[in-house]
Formats: C-alpha cells, sequence, structure tokens
C-alpha cells in the first residue's frame, strides 16, 4: 500500500497476519517505509520524527487488537473527575 | 454527584463532580451502595505513586446497584445488586482466557505507558493513577464500569454489603496469597503486616492447611485482630527481633511460606517516575523493601515468599543470594479477583456450615 498523492508525507508499507497456532491467537506485522517532511532540516531530525511514527503505530495496533479482541478501544475520555 | 478526589500530597476532598456517563457499549453505571480504602490508597495520599493527576477520583474496592447499561451488556440488568473487582478485565484477551485478570491485554488505554514502564502493561485498575488506566474510581455515588459483561459480580439477596464488599479486592488478594504459597501439611506460615491484606491472609493460610500461622506488625489493635480473629500468634517488631524469633519458634528451620502483605510503604517510600521518560526519570527505591528482604532472610530454604504487597518500581539490595542460595520460590503479582469470587462467596454463604464473617476487618466508617 502507498499514501495518497497530495499527503504530507509520503508513505509505504504492508501488513501482514500470520496465525499463531495452538489459541495464541494471530500476529500483524505492519512494516512502514514514510518520507520524512523538512528536507535536509526534516532528515537531521529524522529519527526523532520516527520515534513518533514508532509510538504512533503502537498506539493504534493495541487500539485495533482491542477492538477486534473486545469489541471496543479502552477509554476513559468523557469520564467524571473533579476539577 | 459527590466523589473523594485527588489533589496532591495529603490532599484528596469531597467534591461535587459530573455524573457518570455510559462511553463505551459494554459500560454498565453503578450506583456505589459501599466502599472501602485499601492499604494502597495510602500510597496515593502520601502522593508517592506517579502519574496521578489532580481532580482524579479514588477508589476501587466497592460495590451497588446496576442504574445502567450499555447496550453491548446482556447479562445485567437495573436493579442487579453486584460487587466490582478492582482489577478491569476485557474476559477476551489471551490472559483473561487463562484467568489471569489482572493481566488484561486490553483494558489499559495507558497500555504503552506501562509497558515502557514494566516491559507490558498489566489490566487496568479503578481509581489508581493513570498508568493504570486513569480510570474513574468508586468512592464516588456513581461510577463507570468498563467491561461491565466481565466484572460486576451479582450478589445473592440475604447477605448484607459488609459481608460481600470484600469480595472486590482484600479477601481474594488475601486468599490468593496464601494459595501462592503452596502450603503444605505441617507448614508454618509467617505473615508479615496486619492490614485488611494480612488478616485475610492469615484466615486463608488456615483455609489451606497451614500447622501454625504467625503475624507480625507493630500496631497493637491489629496485632489484637489477628492473634482474636485470626489465631495467629503474634510478633511485635518493635519489641522482639523478628529474624531471631521466628528462627527459634520454628526449631531454627526458619517459616516455611512467608507472605509480604506490606509492600512498597513498608517505612515510607521512594517513588519511580514512570511516565513516557522512562529510562531516564526511573529512580532506584532505597530500603523500602525492608520487609520483602527480612521474608526472604528468615525463609526456610526451599520456602515460598508470596508477595501480595504492592510494588511498583526498581528496588536496591535485594538479596537475590540469598534467595538463590535457598532454592526460594517467590510469587507475586495482582490479585485475579475474578477468580475468587465465586469460591469466597460459598465461604461467607456457609452452605449448611456457619459461615465465615469477614466483618470484623470494619474498624472505622463514614458516611
Amino acid at each position: 500500500m502507498r499514501s495518497l498523492p497530495g499527503s504530507q508525507v509520503d508513505t509505504a508499507g504492508s501488513v501482514h497476519f500470520k496465525p499463531l497456532g495452538k489459541d495464541r491467537g494471530t500476529v500483524v506485522k505492519v512494516s512502514l517505509k514514510y518520507d520524512p517532511p523538512g528536507g535536509k532540516v526534516g532528515a537531521a531530525i529524522a529519527w526523532l520524527f520516527g520515534k513518533g511514527v514508532e509510538q504512533q503505530l503502537d498506539d493504534d495496533l493495541r487500539r485495533f487488537k482491542s477492538v477486534m479482541e473486545t469489541g471496543e478501544s479502552p477509554t476513559i475520555q468523557g469520564q467524571s473527575r473533579g476539577h | 454527584m459527590k466523589a473523594v478526589c485527588w489533589y496532591g500530597k495529603y490532599d484528596v476532598r469531597v467534591e461535587n463532580v459530573p455524573d457518570p456517563k455510559i462511553l463505551n457499549p459494554r459500560d454498565a453505571i453503578i450506583r456505589v451502595t459501599s466502599t472501602a480504602i485499601c492499604g494502597s490508597d495510602l500510597h496515593l495520599y502520601d502522593g508517592v505513586i506517579p502519574t496521578m493527576e489532580k481532580g482524579d477520583i479514588l477508589g476501587h474496592e466497592f460495590m451497588g446497584e446496576v442504574v445502567e447499561v450499555g447496550s453491548g451488556v446482556k447479562n445485567l440488568k437495573v436493579g442487579d445488586r453486584v460487587v466490582v473487582p478492582f482489577t478491569i478485565a476485557c474476559g477476551r484477551c489471551f490472559f483473561c482466557n487463562r484467568k489471569l485478570w489482572s493481566l488484561c491485554d486490553n483494558s489499559n488505554p495507558n497500555a504503552s505507558m506501562a509497558a515502557a514502564a514494566y516491559g507490558h502493561s498489566g489490566s487496568a485498575l479503578f481509581g489508581y493513577s493513570h498508568m493504570f488506566g486513569g480510570y474513574a474510581g468508586g468512592q464516588a455515588q456513581y461510577v463507570r464500569v468498563p467491561y461491565a459483561d466481565v466484572g460486576p459480580f451479582k450478589v445473592p439477596d440475604g447477605l448484607t454489603d459488609d459481608q460481600v464488599l470484600f469480595l472486590s479486592d482484600i479477601l481474594p488478594t488475601g486468599y490468593m496469597a496464601a494459595e501462592n504459597c503452596d502450603i503444605q501439611p505441617g507448614d508454618t506460615v509467617a505473615v508479615w503486616g496486619c492490614g485488611p491484606v494480612g488478616q485475610f491472609a492469615i484466615q486463608s493460610a488456615w483455609w489451606f492447611g497451614a500447622e501454625r500461622v504467625i503475624a507480625i506488625d507493630h500496631v497493637p489493635r491489629r496485632l489484637a485482630m489477628a492473634r482474636d480473629y485470626g489465631k495467629a500468634e503474634i510478633l511485635n517488631f518493635d519489641e522482639v527481633d523478628i529474624a531471631e524469633r521466628l528462627i527459634d519458634m520454628t526449631g531454627g528451620l526458619g517459616p516455611d511460606r512467608c507472605i509480604d502483605a506490606v509492600g512498597m510503604e513498608a517505612h515510607g517510600h521512594s517513588a519511580d517516575a514512570i511516565y513516557d521518560r522512562v529510562k531516564q526519570a526511573m529512580m532506584l527505591t532505597t530500603d523500602r523493601i525492608h520487609v520483602l528482604r527480612q521474608a526472604i532472610y528468615c525463609c526456610r530454604k526451599g520456602g515460598t515468599v508470596s508477595v501480595p504487597g504492592v510494588y511498583g518500581g526498581v528496588i536496591e539490595k535485594m538479596p537475590f543470594g540469598s534467595s538463590f542460595g535457598k532454592g526460594l520460590k517467590l510469587a507475586m503479582g495482582q490479585t485475579h479477583v475474578h477468580r475468587y469470587m465465586q469460591p469466597l462467596l460459598e465461604k461467607i454463604r456457609g452452605n449448611g456450615h456457619p459461615g465465615f464473617d469477614p466483618t470484623y476487618i470494619i474498624t472505622h466508617r463514614c458516611r
């Protein structure tokens, strides 16, 4: 898969699903290639940007797992609290 | 509604806050009829648990009446009377399927934060900081309970709130601590900490067939409770050298099974900052594992050290040489509450025999 033309960041990648068997579920492997924005300056801090992308991917994959296993994504947005 | 909210070290307030709402299809809303304070709440009060935010609602031991259910909840209806486990479990992941409910993969929306600190995230908890999900707790008039088709345990008529409230945490916690000891006939079990978890660990040790139970603390009222209700032999660590006495009392062998029902604040505590910048922010605790150290030291060779006491961070001066040299088994972790609620309810009910009455644990009430 690749990102649409005109996207802010060009990405390309793949998602693989592999059953683990023996009741252990399915592994979801995401491989993502991206061109960080900002040209040369962007490249210099690309590693930082990469950390952000990895974290985003981690969060997305956790949410995906939750939805697949439980039918919903855990949240506390909108819960009650003191001021 | 009114709720107990955290605002900082030694600063908790009863505030007027919005009523909780259904946020996910498997949620339910419970009207709280009884709730309790846990020993581990003291760590929050003492300001030593990181990732708390001002306004967080506290409380993880609660029960009450279902007042609303989400569209995804089929096994509960409005009016049902339930006790809610303090650990939040989805019921469908690898761990929940193996009855390891307190290790649920899915309930913690901040799982990546906990995983950064611990390697993997356990389940979320009610009212116990954002690293454990940040869920609003049950020291309030109403609570939103996620995965309400899994957690809430229906309570039969004829039992008072006082009798069943402790199924939410401390009775299963004491029970699992004793179960983890793998108590054999003839065993002496030593329990450090005579708070509510320790008291129920003492009782549970008898249920699992201990020959002797020795209870250690320094609060006279707690020791008296351990002696009078728990039928334990008691040791006050302000008055005697525990290691010496335990050796003496066991003919030189040491207790076969040792339960640390004290945890990270044995004498106060130092926190580990575990939020997002884990590798830089971790601080080493110093000398706060006094009880764990003593339990390891005193335990007989080939024995078991069972740890229901809460630990959060990284420790120093852990006598691992002693643990290894004596071939100890260490067992620990957050309670798999869901596993124990039915069997413990049966003990309370008695089923033709006198039931177990846990209400001796209650020393103070507030309204």
